[in-house]
């Protein structure tokens, strides 16, 4: 009896124990669910990008679906903001301008605070007037980026990109005027959050705006800034390594980029083109001989 | 004992084994059992990444591997790691109880005159539980010191070089080789600690004296189905990556053809190196 008693004891626990582990696997789902749904939609995004002319209106709906899945059944979920500006991406890519902007503005809508979401959507809207040849509206768009997400990288992007929109054009005071606000912009974020890394990011676009200007000098002065302000850092010997290449390239002075090379040797010993830099330094020294 | 001799005895015993298997299939029965709790751990493991199991999960692999082994599909590139470790706690409790269990299982049916009875050789295996996982430590000890530590002498004093991922190779694959062996020499201690009711010491000495008279024979028994396995870790090495790329669920089913595996070459080497025990024991009498 007592045996009986034993064996049945632990039959019991063993179904229990078979019992709620399988319950428990019934549990979760969420964040999980939804990382499964948007790798398999982005696996199907990037098979489309391969060839995006080929791709039938069909194949472009079914990949628009499955996105919209993941929007309509995880709303809270980190990355919904993106499958959302993903929706309005696929319809831009069939130039269906109406509907991808209806997309568009449903990041503004339904994620007001993912920042970044919503200034690659007003991005994108102010993309999709210039197709339009609405440069106003566009515009617009573009200048509420700076004003209401004014912490993300595509309000450091507008300004500069604003100007390049104006060089193109062949509008030179128009562009002079743009390059001028966003180098404004920029030392304005520098003085204002000095050290930090919307600094940095201000002063790698003051040195694109002037570079795009051709201004050799401010670009030397600038570089030299951030090469001092971040010692030791990738980012001081990518200034350098900069630094030498518009001394040689564009002002003809083989000997001062040599100069720059050495000393980003001299900072940074262990970095990993070492041997590449002494080849270029050689280059330089000959001829320039 | 030559080549050929020890071929021949291997193929009868397995022959053995596979009749005795068809006679009494509930000498299968403890592999099955293994196989179940590996299965349900798999099982487990599947949903580390979720709720309520993150719980426990999402800490140390995040400590140990990295935050993006937690979401999909990268949880399944840490899965067979993950199992692997609960692998070795399965075997440590249910899977060397399982062991003892179809060694006396083998032992009854090689009588003859009594039916495999479950339920008596669980007790038995259980009330020689410290024995064998004696026997289980000291093998597993020796393999991990065998497959582990070269390869962590090597990364530190080497450091990422061409040389060092072929002196890895080197040390991985001869490494395996050596495991074998050892298995070969010391895995009749399993049935000298149920059968003959030997302690821990005098198992591993009656196996290292049984091996040494039949170790070509011992060496087939073992290394045959081990090398199957082997075989199988190599594939999966690249198949997991593979799938997690296109089909990342698939992972699963790799792992899972595994439990299978394991089952079917722990019974061949159990069985057969029981039988051959036995054998020999009725030869010296």
């Amino acid at each position: 009896m007592k045996k009986i008693i034993n064996n049945l004891s632990l039959v019991a626990v063993a179904v229990s124990l078979l019992c709620v582990t399988v319950g428990m696997i019934g549990c979760g789902g969420g964040d999980y669910e939804a990382e499964k749904l948007y790798w398999k939609a982005n696996k199907m995004y990037v098979q489309l990008l391969k060839d995006p002319q080929n791709t039938k209106p069909q194949d472009y709906e079914n990949i628009v679906v499955a996105y919209q899945k993941i929007v309509f059944k995880f709303p809270r979920w980190a990355f919904a903001p993106r499958a959302q500006l993903t929706i309005g991406q696929l319809y831009a890519m069939q130039n269906d301008t109406v509907k991808a902007k209806t997309e568009y503005e449903k990041v503004l809508k339904h994620f007001p605070n993912d920042q970044n979401s919503c200034a690659g959507a007003l991005f994108a809207i102010g993309k999709i007037y210039e197709f339009e040849n609405k440069w106003d509206k566009a515009l617009e768009n573009y200048n509420k980026i700076v004003s209401d997400y004014p912490n993300t990288y595509a309000a450091f992007q507008v300004p500069l990109y604003i100007a390049q929109y104006y060089k193109t054009k062949g509008l030179e005071q128009k562009a002079q005027n743009a390059y001028k606000d966003a180098i404004s912009r920029y030392s304005k974020v520098i003085e204002e959050h000095p050290n930090t890394f919307a600094a940095l990011t201000a002063q790698n676009f003051t040195v694109a705006a002037l570079i795009e200007q051709q201004k050799w000098d401010e670009v030397l002065e600038n570089l030299r800034k951030i090469a001092d302000s971040y010692p030791g850092t990738p980012v001081a010997a990518e200034s350098l390594n900069t630094m030498a290449g518009i001394y040689v390239n564009q002002l003809n002075e083989s000997e001062k980029g040599a100069e720059i090379l050495r000393e980003l040797l001299e900072k940074f010993p262990q970095i990993g083109a070492r041997e590449l830099i002494e080849e270029k330094i050689e280059t330089l020294k000959s001829g320039h001989n | 004992m030559s080549i050929k001799e020890a071929f021949n005895i291997s193929k009868s015993v397995w022959s053995m084994s596979v009749k005795m298997a068809r006679k009494y299939p509930v000498i299968l029965l403890p592999f099955f059992i293994t196989a179940i709790c590996n299965a349900l751990t798999l099982a487990v493991l599947y949903y580390f990444p979720r709720k309520p199991w993150s719980l426990f999960f999402a800490s140390p692999i995040r400590n140990f591997k990295g935050e993006k082994f937690l979401h999909y599909p990268s949880n399944f590139l840490v899965l067979p790691e993950l199992f692997y470790y609960f692998q070795i706690f399965i075997m440590a409790t249910v899977g060397i109880i399982m062991f003892g269990m179809a060694v006396n299982l083998i032992y009854q049916a090689n009588s003859g005159n009594v039916l495999p009875r479950p339920a008596g050789s669980f007790n038995k295996s259980v009330r020689r539980y410290l024995t064998l996982i004696g026997i289980w430590a000291t093998l597993f000890v020796l393999s991990f010191i065998i497959l582990k530590v070269p390869a962590i002498i090597l990364v530190k004093f080497l450091g990422a070089k061409p040389i060092t991922l072929i002196l890895l190779r080197i040390f991985f694959y001869s490494g395996f080789i050596l495991v074998i062996i050892i298995e070969a020499l010391l895995v009749y201690a399993y049935p000298a600690a149920i059968i003959d009711k030997k302690k821990y010491f005098a198992s591993l000495k009656n196996s290292f004296g049984l091996s040494k008279r039949v170790f070509i024979a011992s060496l087939i028994l073992v290394a045959a189905p081990r090398l199957l396995e082997v075989g199988y870790i190599i594939a999966r090495g690249y198949m997991i990556p593979f799938f997690v790329k296109h089909v990342p669920e698939l992972s699963v089913g790799v792992i899972a053809f595994g439990i299978v595996l394991v089952l079917f070459t722990d019974f061949f080497v159990i069985c057969a190196v029981t039988n051959l025990y036995i054998l020999a024991k009725e030869t010296e009498k």
